[in-house]
């Protein structure tokens, strides 16, 4: 059974790299194949690992109000199933506004208490980085957020500029930018690259033995 | 806008209640009225109509205000008024206004003229003096007179002769009733100041009330100039210019009334203040204080018998004198090329046709005076804002006619249109009808001809809807005049997609389609229409070179049917060999396979067999080291099958690491596919190492949702943990994430890492650990060195780690790290403050500790053990330190069946050299031997790799007579490789393991001056017995590193790695590690080269090619 399926991932990762030629039948029946089994996973495991213990723990429970409980998703649910149809799609509203209310509000105050206060903190903070690097630190994050900024004052010849103070500052900004983003792109090439060895390592394995 | 230069009372900004903004005339003015000058700003102009009560000393305003009102409606409305139509004599003495449509409506009049009607006659306070009852019987009395001006009398005499008595009449062209005067020329080159009104009289004033006197009584206008008026309708034609110095030329021109270039000019320039805002095209046609079409087009008022141009038609005004007396003007009007100037005056006016109100033969024969300074009324630049009709009037209403009548009214929209095409037979009327004179004018679609159009400055692709605006736009600082002065970029500095297009168009160009190709791409009709009607209105339609090219141009880029026709011709067409991409594909695949063929194929050095001391991966390991046994560690494996290459190796170390060390490891993932793959995973260690799912490790169930399961998960964990992946009970009993020892997330994604960081850590007080891949390092770390602190990046820290894991495994070799030389270590020489990092599990304080100490510990080699559960470790050291050791593991006891053991093979090094030989820092001989080993000594193989110089070097370690682990390289010919096979000892697991104990040991390690009385109350009751003592004199010296990174410890103690482990866990396959490494390497290096040369190239040619133009 092993062998089979290294068997398999060895042509389904040569028809994947057979993208190198350009779009291809292979390539397609790969990446279709890597989809649809990705979606049979997530199904599965969906299905296995949370609706059914959900149920269990709910519905199935014999507790009443555990089962009131289990309600309500499920109503909820089924509201969002009205998407679906044009007529009573605004049922399904409920339950989007619900999904959305909550993850957004859940995502704002935990981006709020986790990430920015706790960023502008260490910005601020001198005590843990030595003075250069608190220097670059704020020079970079205050220059970054200058550089999107979008006040400007229009020319009479109709030109849009900004600020002599905002150009500079937002020059600075876009070389920190540049340089994050370059870093960005290097560590892509690098996971790519990590990969790729991975899967040459894997096709050369049958053939080098080891 | 220019609201600054607008009169106070027609400023948004005034206050509406302060009238004294206002002229005087206007003060009195009831807001309730509709033409209250608070409701519109063209009150003001029609003031003298609408004012109930106007100020009886300035009846000259009233006719400065006519003019004003002339002109600015003459300009705005572009087309011949209805003073043409209207030019009954009857009809002047009343304005235009009728006396029995007032009647049927008084409603709709104005008040002082229904007051007129109704009001008592002594009731004249609601009229304009002028239009009081002894003023009008006045006039109607001096109008009998026969009063004729003298050749000699100019309109500015007129206009400047002063009588400083206060008049209330109007001038007295506003009361000619004469029909004859509209054909008089106020201003006609040698003036006959007579032709102003039919009337004859001398210049002295015989009355005081006498409308004559109006007329040689230029204190209307002399009067615009007082304080409260200078703003006033003074202003709207003439901005600086004084009455006093009233000429022709302060007067609109033709030109200025229908916006020809200087008009335009003037209102560029500021110079003339057409409503008192050059600019302000807004407050002229749309603006609040102005609804001037609002109010032309409310029908409402119709009943108002405003006729405007009815008014206009009368002579009265020297602006309408001229325009009315002028044959070339109105020969413009009757032109039909003017129609062709798309003046586009329905848009303006919102009335279907605009030149309905045009009677070209009744101006022809009523103008008869020929104005030379009206002869460019032909150069009006108008901009027709309207699309070109399709047919002419009747050929709409013929095919209107056949249109079938039953059908209800469809929709006015193109696709009804078309319908309604399909449904008529074109055939029945292609006889009478001629299209070939049709209004078919696909050049007018496609024209780009706009500088003749006074639209300069624009590209000739610019949208309609762009010329239309300049058209209309008056200063730079509008939309359309920032639009219009876009200028396009070359070509050179388009995105290559955009070049792409460019190019293709190009190619579009020089095949041009046949017509009926373009026609059946723009008007998809059915076939047998193009084909059955040769002579239907689209086989009329004539294309040329330059359309057919824009409409195939057009239909490629939206593309339709006929794209279908272009792909076949396409896959006929070869396709290319992307021989650029190939070439760089074959290069980076021999860099990348090479090494695993060339063993000297090595760029640079592997990564170090250990981490740097003090470094964030240095703090990760210790904290993944110093897990207490029995403890549960909770893993995200938050990454998918693609980054499995780069983490699986990290997640395997982790796992293994932590089931090394006894604890038992928790794995969740928001990833189904990376949930699949960890339990895969860990379904290959359990069968390696004997493990039992859901009691050594633990897979839980798939968290669904990012946000809110995460949050879900962090604040329910007793429910999250309660099902494994495959739907069965887990017995996890956490409902708190600090019942967690560590938490470790391995992510591919900066978001999850985020996600993870802002809803779980904030509720964590235990280590967070990370572990990211490198397209996640960059934007993970800054967060990482402030909430985590311990954390690795990428393959190479992935692969370090798991050179020590694997270390560990093989026999828990002691590794003392090795100093760099960039790290400042402080070594106490007295007395050292040590913080013990705090755990689950003990809770130890050490108030004195000595740097040097000699201890004695117990051995507790698992298959030696015979603990009882209340074991006491015994300690037989004579330091004498305080130490208190309070361990609250309250660890159960499980019990494993008996397992088979996991024969572990160790390969070990004999140096088969007859001297000593140098080991290596590195697989070279290049840098200066970290150790020595003598002949037949033996050293543990961790790893292997080939050298630069092709031969086989082995990573080995041992410890040197110092007693110091010595971590090193031999090369191949020196040694001979033995293997050993090891099998451990079946040994239950147990509870407090060994891992456990050795923890307890470590805390309880007494130090000089103090005693230890360690508490161990464990509750499992294993049945062994410690009962080994031994005791050894290791010669440790204990450092405390200042590690600023670590988050939660301050300073690090650094423990001595006990080399026994109770729960043996196979380690990982390092198989072509070191080959794997080396074609990252060598494959990055191919990488930059290739990204190098080609923007290099790209940057030769594009200097050639610009060279070259």
């Amino acid at each position: 059974m092993d062998d089979i399926g290294l068997i398999i991932g060895f042509v389904f990762t040569l028809m994947i790299f057979s993208y190198l030629l350009g779009d291809n039948f292979l390539y397609r029946l790969a990446v279709y194949v890597f989809v649809g089994f990705t979606a049979g996973f997530i199904a599965i495991i969906t299905v296995e690992s949370v609706i059914v213990p959900w149920f269990d723990t709910t519905l199935f429970s014999g507790d009443t109000p555990r089962i009131g409980l289990g309600f309500i998703p499920i109503v909820i649910a089924l509201l969002l199933l009205f998407k679906t149809t044009q007529r009573l799609g605004r049922l399904g509203n409920y339950g989007m506004a619900l999904i959305i209310g909550v993850g957004t509000a859940i995502a704002l105050v935990s981006a709020i208490v986790g990430t920015i206060i706790p960023f502008v903190l260490e910005t601020a903070d001198t005590s843990t980085n030595t003075l250069p690097n608190a220097i670059i630190l704020f020079v970079g994050v205050a220059c970054s957020l200058v550089y999107f900024q979008y006040s400007a004052r229009q020319k009479p010849t109709g030109e849009i500029v900004r600020a002599r103070p905002i150009q500079l500052l937002s020059f600075v900004g876009q070389g920190f930018i540049v340089v994050t983003l370059g870093a960005m792109y290097a560590a892509a090439i690098l996971t790519s690259l990590t990969i790729f060895t991975d899967r040459v390592q894997y096709l050369l394995a049958p053939i080098l033995g080891g | 806008m220019t609201d600054d230069l607008l009169p106070p009372w027609l400023n948004d900004d005034s206050d509406d209640s302060d009238d004294n903004d206002l002229p005087d005339w206007l003060q009195n003015a009831d807001d309730d009225s509709p033409q209250s000058p608070k409701k519109s700003g063209v009150t003001g102009e029609l003031s003298w109509m609408q004012d109930d009560s106007p100020s009886n000393d300035n009846p000259s305003k009233k006719g400065r205000a006519s003019t004003g009102l002339t002109g600015e409606l003459s300009w705005n409305q572009a087309e011949t008024p209805d003073f043409l139509q209207d030019m009954s004599p009857d009809d002047s003495a009343t304005m235009g206004y009728d006396d029995n449509q007032a009647d049927d409506d008084d409603d709709a009049l104005p008040d002082w003229l229904s007051a007129s009607d109704d009001a008592d006659d002594d009731d004249n306070s609601g009229l304009p003096a002028w239009l009081d009852d002894d003023a009008l019987e006045e006039s109607e009395r001096l109008v009998q007179q026969s009063f004729t001006m003298t050749d000699e009398m100019s309109v500015v005499d007129f206009l400047d002769e002063e009588d400083d008595e206060e008049s209330e009449e109007l001038p007295s062209w506003l009361t000619d009733e004469s029909p004859t005067t509209s054909q008089s020329n106020v201003f006609a080159g040698a003036v006959d100041t007579s032709t102003w009104g039919n009337f004859e009289g001398s210049d002295e004033p015989t009355n005081e009330e006498s409308l004559t006197d109006a007329f040689t009584d230029d204190s209307w206008i002399s009067d615009t100039e007082t304080p409260d008026l200078e703003e006033d309708f003074s202003d709207l034609f003439t901005q600086s210019s004084p009455t006093s110095d009233f000429n022709r030329s302060d007067l609109p021109t033709t030109g200025m009334l229908f916006g020809d270039d200087d008009f335009s000019n003037e209102v560029d320039e500021g110079s003339f203040d057409l409503l008192g805002t050059p600019n302000d095209i807004d407050s002229l046609l749309g603006g609040d204080d102005f609804d001037l079409l609002g109010e032309l087009n409310d029908d409402g008022d119709d009943a108002q018998a405003f006729d405007l141009f009815g008014e206009l038609a009368e002579p009265q005004t020297p602006i309408a004198n001229e325009l009315a007396n002028d044959d070339d003007f109105m020969s413009n009007f009757g032109d039909d090329d003017l129609f062709d100037e798309d003046i586009d005056i329905d848009a303006l006016l919102g009335e279907e046709d605009p030149f309905r109100q045009f009677d070209t033969n009744t101006v022809s024969e009523e103008a008869e005076d020929d104005l030379s300074w009206l002869e460019d009324i032909s150069n009006v630049p108008f901009q027709d804002t309207r699309p070109e009709p399709l047919f002419k009037p009747e050929t709409r209403a013929k095919l209107s006619q056949n249109l079938p009548q039953s059908q209800p009214e469809p929709e006015l929209d193109i696709e009804n249109y078309l319908a309604s095409l399909d449904d008529m037979s074109l055939s029945s009327i292609t006889g009478d009808v001629d299209f070939e004179s049709a209004d078919l004018d696909f050049e007018t679609l496609f024209d780009d001809n706009r500088e003749e159009m006074g639209m300069s400055g624009l590209s000739p692709d610019a949208p309609s809807w762009l010329t239309d605006l300049t058209a209309v736009t008056a200063g730079e600082n509008s939309a359309a005049a920032i639009l219009s002065g876009q200028k396009d970029r070359p070509a050179e500095d388009l995105p290559d997609r955009l070049k792409a297009l460019r190019e293709r168009g190009f190619d579009v160009q020089s095949h041009p389609k046949t017509d009926a190709e373009v026609l059946s791409a723009l008007m998809p009709v059915s076939g047998v229409m193009l084909s059955d009607t040769a002579d239907s209105a689209i086989a009329t339609v004539a294309l040329t070179a330059g359309q057919v090219q824009r409409a195939e141009l057009l239909r490629t880029i939206v593309g339709n049917a006929l794209e279908a026709n272009e792909a076949d011709e396409k896959t006929r067409r070869p396709r290319r060999l992307p021989i650029e991409r190939l070439f760089i594909t074959a290069i980076l695949l021999v860099a990348v396979l090479a090494p695993f063929f060339l063993d000297n194929l090595r760029i640079g050095a592997p990564p170090p067999n250990q981490f740097v001391v003090g470094s964030r991966q240095d703090a990760f390991y210790r904290l993944m080291d110093t897990i207490p046994a029995g403890v549960h560690i909770l893993i995200a494996a938050e990454y998918g099958a693609m980054s499995a290459g780069e983490l699986d190796i990290a997640t395997e170390s982790v796992v293994r690491h932590v089931l090394a060390n006894g604890g038992i490891p928790v794995i969740i993932s928001s990833n189904a596919v990376g949930l699949v793959r960890v339990d895969n995973l860990m379904d290959t260690i359990a069968a390696q190492n004997r493990l039992v799912a859901n009691v050594d490790y633990v897979v839980v169930r798939y968290l669904v949702t990012d946000v809110v399961g995460l949050r879900d998960f962090s604040e329910n964990l007793s429910s999250y943990l309660a099902f494994d992946v495959d739907g069965n009970r887990t017995r996890l009993a956490i409902d708190d994430l600090n019942d967690f020892a560590r938490v470790v997330i391995i992510t591919e994604s900066a978001d999850n890492l985020r996600l993870w960081g802002e809803q779980v850590l904030p509720l964590m007080t235990q280590p967070f650990l990370a572990i990211t891949s490198y397209s996640a390092a960059p934007l993970s770390e800054p967060y990482l060195s402030i909430r985590a602190g311990a954390y690795l990046s990428g393959y190479g820290d992935s692969y370090t780690y798991q050179t020590m894991v694997n270390r560990l495994l093989t026999g828990g070799e002691v590794i003392i790290p090795t100093l760099p030389p960039t790290v400042e270590i402080i070594i106490p020489t007295t007395e050292v403050p040590v913080v013990i990092p705090i755990d689950a599990d003990s809770t130890a304080e050490i108030t004195e500790i000595s740097p040097i100490v000699t201890e004695s510990v117990v051995d507790t080699t698992p298959d030696a053990i015979t603990a009882t559960p209340d074991s006491a470790i015994v300690t037989t050291e004579a330091p004498t330190a305080t130490l208190t050791a309070m361990p609250s593991a309250t660890p159960t006891a499980t019990f494993t069946p008996t397992p088979s053991p996991t024969p572990i093979v160790a390969r070990f090094a004999i140096i088969t050299a007859a001297t000593p030989i140098n080991i290596r820092p590195d697989p070279s001989t290049t840098n200066p031997p970290a150790g020595v080993l003598r002949p037949e000594e033996r050293a543990l193989i961790i790893n292997q790799v080939t050298g630069v110089d092709g031969q086989q070097w082995y990573n080995i370690t041992f410890v040197n007579n110092a007693g110091e682990t010595v971590i090193g390289w031999v090369r191949e010919d020196l040694i001979q490789i033995e293997e050993t096979v090891l099998t451990p000892t079946p040994t239950p697991s147990m509870t407090p393991s060994s891992k456990q104990m050795r923890m307890i040991m470590r805390v309880g390690i007494p130090q000089k001056g103090q005693e230890s009385t360690p508490e161990i109350t464990p509750e499992a009751t294993p049945s062994a017995e410690a009962t080994l003592e031994a005791e050894i004199t290791p010669q440790v010296t204990v450092t405390a590193v200042v590690v600023p990174t670590l988050p939660a410890v301050t300073s690090i103690v650094v423990d001595i790695p006990m080399p026994d482990t109770d729960r043996l866990i196979a380690p990982m396959d390092v198989t072509d590690r070191q080959a794997r490494w080396d074609s990252m390497a060598l494959g990055i290096l191919v990488a930059v080269i290739v990204i190098g040369v080609g923007n290099l190239f790209n940057l030769v040619r594009v200097i050639f090619r610009k060279r070259r133009r």
